[in-house]
């Protein structure tokens, strides 16, 4: 697993890295009474054509303004971000031709203009050639045929963050950044979305999404990043993250309370982790302890209490997460 | 890009058809405030600029000129307010062009929807009135589109403001009721360096070539000659270049800052 330093992280460009962000930094600078702060410390990362890396963490992390930097929304006060192999801070012309951005909040849309109309005025923006036969393409391929005429404003939640990546496709991106797009969508909308993005990623265009919700990032990321406090704490692919976190063990859960003196007994056959929570209790035993697993049915069956469950642990990328943040901390 | 801001503004502008008509009620009516009621004030205060003095056509001209220079300084704000507002400035931000090509284009289409508007309102009050004028038509849209663009430099510094301070309703207001200062009150009376602001304000340049335009009836070609024209071209170049290169030096701070997305 390869986690960060603490401090700067300098991870050079990988050749044919769709975005290459490398030891990158921001401070806002100190105005009108506010002192200058830290947001990005030194990330880097890249993200090759046809990924998905799922950048992770608390509010305030970063995550937000390390997107912007790579959309040339910000400028970085150091390091360097390619897209596409072109400089964004030097030649933001050129490095945005390469990018496409569905930001946060659900208003990248001109409400008061038809999806087509939408499509028509962002991409004459974005200065794309055969405008016409582009939009048909994404129309069909996002499936909006039917919502042409509609306003954006009239559009559900999920079809209006749809319209959205298709003004974001527009101009055949090699980069995707997508902050938090899944927040509003109800589950059938967010499905359908990760399909959409999915197939995106396949088509071959590196994806960097943010989230809060991990259930979306452990669906769609092949790699994950975990900022904390403007640092990247961790960056690897999914695989290898839930590999080095497993903690492999058993859940048993029962009816009922555990007295004490039942507890003691337990521990001593390498339970621990004892919780109540209303009618149910439970604890974990470590999983190179399966004769202990045995043997601690024996004193609860004795001690007439309803066995409810036994489960092996997985550990799931909250877990992982949690677990990673708690360790900055 | 150009093609696709008006394609826009047409859009909107017919989208909101109660909005459009309201908008018409309200120059019409203007005008008709024009022709018949601030002809007694002006009589009565003596007042300055040309468009104030000189009958009907001058009251209408300075109406229009009045509201096209208004709207040449509060375009951009107003604009970058909207998109702030709508959600939308971070997509023009992320697109290939400098904001100020895509705030300029837009103001520059929104220009052309309020020239169409007023040559209908100018139709419909002589329509009514049975008042006649004969205006050298090219003369009179290159003076005002030049009048707009100096204007229009001006809105970008204001523009800029917006973008790094966001709330700049004051300063707009100031803005405007400048324009209106400058319509009313006597210039030959403004002392010092005020004088030399407000005679090199491009609302008053646009004004004095206007006159000898469309009151005076000089042909285009006269004032090209003894080089009223090319004073106004100067001085839209001036405006404009400041605005253009002031706006594109806020949208850098912006960019450090990181006050283009805020809302």
């Amino acid at each position: 697993m390869a986690i960060a330093q603490e401090q700067h992280v300098v991870i050079g460009a990988s050749p044919g890295a769709a975005l290459s962000v490398q030891n990158v930094s921001k401070v806002y600078p100190a105005r009108l009474g506010r002192a200058a702060m830290v947001a990005v410390d030194g990330i880097g990362f890249d993200v090759r054509r046809g990924e998905i890396l799922g950048l992770l963490g608390p509010n305030g992390a970063g995550k937000t303004t390390t997107l912007k930097m790579v959309a040339g929304l910000l400028r970085p006060t150091g390091g360097r971000i390619e897209v596409g192999g072109v400089d964004v801070a030097r030649h933001r012309a050129r490095a945005v031709r390469h990018l496409g951005a569905v930001l946060e909040g659900n208003r990248n849309l001109h409400w008061k203009l038809t999806v087509r109309e939408n499509l028509h005025y962002f991409g004459a923006l974005k200065g794309v050639s055969q405008l016409r036969k582009r939009s048909d393409e994404l129309i069909a391929r996002l499936e909006l045929g039917e919502h042409l005429q509609k306003r954006v404003g009239e559009l559900s939640r999920g079809l209006q963050q749809r319209v959205a990546i298709a003004i974001a496709l527009i101009n055949d991106p090699h980069v995707l950044l997508l902050d938090e797009p899944t927040l509003g969508l109800d589950v059938v909308a967010a499905s359908t979305f990760k399909e959409t993005v999915r197939a995106i990623a396949q088509a071959g265009c590196g994806i960097v999404l943010t989230t809060h919700q991990m259930e979306v990032a452990q669906a769609l990321a092949d790699r994950i990043a975990i900022i904390a406090r403007g640092k990247l704490a961790v960056i690897d692919s999914l695989d290898q993250l839930m590999a080095a976190h497993r903690t492999p063990g058993y859940e048993v859960r029962v009816r009922g309370a555990i007295a004490h003196p039942l507890q003691d007994e337990l521990a001593g056959l390498g339970a621990s982790a004892f919780e109540s929570e209303g009618a149910t209790s439970r604890f974990t035993l470590s999983e190179g302890n399966a004769a202990g697993l045995y043997e601690a049915l024996a004193p609860l069956h004795r001690g007439g209490i309803e066995l409810i469950g036994i489960q092996q642990q997985e550990i799931n990328l909250e877990g992982i997460y949690r677990r990673i943040l708690e360790d900055r901390s | 890009m150009f093609w696709a801001e008006i394609k826009r503004e047409f859009i909107l502008l017919f989208r909101y058809p109660f909005e459009l008509v309201s908008r018409m009620v309200w120059n019409l009516g203007f005008a008709f405030l024009m022709f018949f009621g601030f002809g007694t004030i002006a009589g009565a205060g003596g007042n300055s600029l040309p468009g104030f003095q000189e009958g009907q056509m001058g009251r209408l001209l300075g109406l229009l000129i009045t509201y096209i220079a208004i709207n040449g300084l509060s375009n951009a704000a107003e604009l970058l307010d909207a998109e702030v507002q709508t959600g939308t400035l971070e997509q023009a931000a992320l697109s290939p062009p400098p904001l100020v090509v895509i705030v300029l284009m837009r103001d520059l289409a929104s220009f052309i929807e309020m020239i169409i508007r007023f040559a209908l309102v100018l139709a419909l009050s002589t329509a009514v009135t049975g008042v006649r004028f004969h205006l050298d038509i090219p003369a009179f849209v290159l003076i005002l589109t030049l009048m707009y663009l100096g204007t229009e430099g001006i809105g970008l510094m204001l523009g800029g403001a917006a973008l790094l301070y966001k709330r700049i309703a004051t300063l707009s207001q100031f803005a405007v009721m400048l324009v209106f200062g400058m319509a009313i009150l006597p210039l030959d009376k403004v002392p010092g360096w005020m004088g030399v602001f407000v005679h090199h304000f491009p609302f008053s340049q646009a004004l004095l070539v206007l006159r000898q335009v469309a009151i005076d009836g000089w042909p285009l070609s006269r004032v090209i000659q003894n080089g009223a024209i090319g004073s106004l071209v100067l001085n839209t170049a001036v405006f404009l270049g400041l605005g253009v290169v002031t706006f594109a030096w806020t949208e850098r701070v912006a960019r450090d800052w990181g006050t283009l997305n805020q809302y």
